[in-house]
């Protein structure tokens, strides 16, 4: 985790705020003045704390984007795993849903997210406020891979199978973007992205083609050996 | 089934040529047929040489309109013989099926709840595919019904798939652009209108209820608080598919009790609602236990305009073929003649158009009508392949027949053929003043 705190120690003066209200409040700045607030002094101000009690929650402003960012994450898993259903999933619904609940958890956010974005040069590489949420994700991520093994959804393949958290971290990043750059009505199109692409990953994660594929360039390779 | 082992050979065998590999019958066919609808003109030969693969590999991007066309196809079975038409109805089920997450999140954004707290119980997964969305089955107690939910994106996808296809389509029917627009407008249209369940689930409502008093014809009920833009709910009918119906081998009798009221179904419509359900594609219908017909898509409704419908559906009075002038002010009307048509062609095109006339119309000139006929349906395919190979019709520039036509002919076509698959002989109620004895 980051810089954060996780509890704020007791102090005397009830109306100490926590990280939580601090990441809202810096959300509500940039939201009404279209920019970071100029200094962390000014936005200690703002939110009546002494500039020195804010650096026991977050010592830059990157930093409380971050915590932003995990929050989304946080709760679309939270959103997930409390739905009855979800148990019943396989783990392609299962990622399934998690895409879906995560677009439902941004789209309440869009406005923040599209001036976040404004800064991404790279789609393809993880912009620095994504770290925290990337890390939550990849945890996540590889639990859904290790049970996709045991379901024999998804293929152990050495080495290739090991990298198939980054690899839906790949995916994510591009969904983001997708989401991003959509101009459907009710993001209609972006449905349909996550729809094909975690279809794509689970066909190509799943034994098939692939495994073949494998299979006769290891015999081909082993043959020339022995030749 | 008869009318399988009594397809010439030679058209089986000509059709064989197209079936090299699924992609080239996929485009050749869709070729074929976007000429034959919008002009009336389709070459054998053409479909023959249709370097096809381009067309086919953008149609095969477009799933939802491409579906629709594919099961437009399916339904033409002048053009396609049996074995082949089969083939096709596969393409209809060929889109992947929404992941239930999906599902989940379509109902919590339209009806603002999950499916498991809408029903009772809920199948995870599709029970059946439409061309724009799936169905699932829902219970609550022991009530069936059947939840229509509709793919993402479908309604805004419509306008840019056809605007990639036209391209083809004004390569293919040397057209210009504005009168193709002509007809593409129309299309679009429906094709909108049916990514719009909330319209859908009015028009069922109503053409249903309009038509209750048709005997042996069953409607489901539908609700409106399970419905939205892109879900629909309904009863669940229990029945078979034509295809599997016809399997039991019906009784003589039990095939022209549903054959009468599927005529009194669309007879009524057309001439006293002047709105139609304008699909007639056997995947609509459903043969209910108790004799009686189910219809269960009221996604492509097209309402006939007043002064179509009278200059249209005259030409169904067998008297009018014997009045030369008249006919030809009809023709016009219509848009199957132009004024600046060339004199020596016009001829021809009034023969031609007073020939097919005469077909479609033989069922209204006759108080009852056998439509399992082989003969008949060999006629309206000859007088095709007749106008195919002439080269007045090929070098037409203009389209032939006006916009409205285009869906009240693929009713009356879709019609006829399930008719003729279900073997019916059918008393053709028509209005009264369709009604003319042929005073010669």
């Amino acid at each position: 985790m980051e810089k954060e705190a996780k509890s704020p120690k007791a102090k005397t003066g009830a109306k100490k705020p926590q990280s939580a209200d601090i990441r809202a409040k810096y959300k509500d700045h940039v939201l009404e003045n279209g920019a970071a607030p100029s200094s962390f002094f000014l936005f200690a101000k703002s939110l009546k704390l002494k500039e020195e009690d804010l650096y026991e929650f977050y010592n830059s402003f990157e930093s409380i984007e971050k915590g932003i960012w995990h929050d989304f994450v946080n709760s679309t898993i939270q959103a997930i795993e409390s739905e009855k259903v979800y148990e019943e999933y396989s783990v392609r619904e299962k990622l399934l849903a998690f895409y879906y609940t995560l677009i439902e958890e941004l789209k309440r956010n869009r406005s923040y997210i599209l001036w976040q974005m404004q800064a991404v040069k790279h789609p393809t590489t993880t912009p620095y406020f994504l770290k925290a949420f990337k890390s939550e994700f990849l945890s996540w991520a590889n639990n859904l891979v290790i049970e996709g093994k045991d379901t024999d959804e998804i293929a152990n393949r050495p080495f290739i199978s090991d990298r198939y958290g980054e690899a839906m971290w790949v995916q994510t990043l591009f969904i983001l973007n997708f989401w991003h750059k959509d101009e459907s009505k009710g993001f209609e199109k972006t449905d349909a992205a996550i729809e094909k692409a975690v279809n794509l990953a689970f066909d190509l994660m799943g034994r098939g083609a692939v495994d073949s594929l494998l299979d006769l360039a290891k015999f081909i390779y082993q043959s020339k050996k022995e030749a | 089934m008869k009318e399988q082992s009594s397809i010439p050979t030679s058209k089986v065998a000509r059709a064989s040529k197209f079936v090299s590999t699924g992609a080239k019958v996929g485009g050749n066919y869709v070729k074929h047929y976007a000429k034959r609808f919008i002009t009336g003109d389709t070459s054998r030969e053409d479909l023959d040489q249709a370097n096809a693969e381009d067309i086919y590999g953008s149609l095969s991007e477009l799933k939802g309109s491409a579906l629709k066309v594919a099961q437009m196809l399916a339904m033409d079975k002048n053009i396609l013989p049996t074995a082949y038409q089969n083939q096709f109805s596969m393409a209809q089920y060929s889109a992947p099926p929404l992941s239930y997450p999906l599902v989940v999140k379509t109902f919590k954004e339209q009806l603002g709840k999950s499916p498991s707290d809408a029903f009772e119980s809920f199948s995870k997964s599709a029970v059946n595919a439409a061309s724009i969305g799936q169905v699932h089955k829902g219970t609550i107690g022991d009530k069936e019904f059947a939840v229509k939910v509709q793919y993402p994106g479908v309604a805004g996808s419509v306008k840019s798939d056809l605007k990639l296809v036209k391209p083809f389509a004004l390569r293919l029917v040397k057209l210009n652009e504005q009168e193709l627009d002509h007809y593409m407008e129309e299309v679009e249209e429906r094709l909108l209108e049916e990514t719009d369940y909330k319209l859908e689930l009015l028009r069922s409502k109503q053409i249903s209820e309009a038509c209750a008093h048709i005997p042996n014809l069953t409607f489901p009920r539908y609700y409106s608080e399970l419905s939205s833009e892109r879900i629909l709910t309904m009863d669940w009918l229990q029945g078979l598919h034509l295809k599997e119906f016809l399997k039991t081998n019906p009784s003589q009798n039990l095939r022209n009790q549903i054959g009468q009221a599927m005529w009194d179904f669309y007879n009524h419509q057309v001439h006293n609602l002047l709105q139609v359900h304008a699909d007639p594609h056997p995947g609509n219908f459903l043969m209910m236990e108790n004799g009686s017909l189910g219809v269960i898509d009221f996604g492509c409704v097209k309402v006939i305009p007043e002064d179509f419908y009278r200059t249209y559906f005259q030409l169904m009075r067998e008297d009018l073929l014997w009045k030369e002038e008249e006919l030809v002010v009809a023709f016009h009307d219509l848009c199957f003649l132009y004024e600046d048509d060339r004199a020596d062609y016009k001829a021809l095109y009034i023969d031609v158009f007073k020939q097919m006339m005469q077909l479609l119309g033989a069922p209204f000139h006759k108080e009852s009508f056998d439509f399992a006929d082989e003969e008949y349906f060999r006629k309206i395919f000859d007088l095709g392949e007749g106008i195919s190979k002439r080269k007045e019709f090929k070098n037409s520039k203009h389209p032939r027949g006006s916009r409205h036509g285009l869906y009240i002919n693929r009713t009356y076509f879709g019609l006829y053929n399930l008719l003729h698959d279900l073997g019916a002989e059918v008393k053709t109620t028509k209005p009264e003043w369709l009604m003319t004895s042929l005073v010669k």
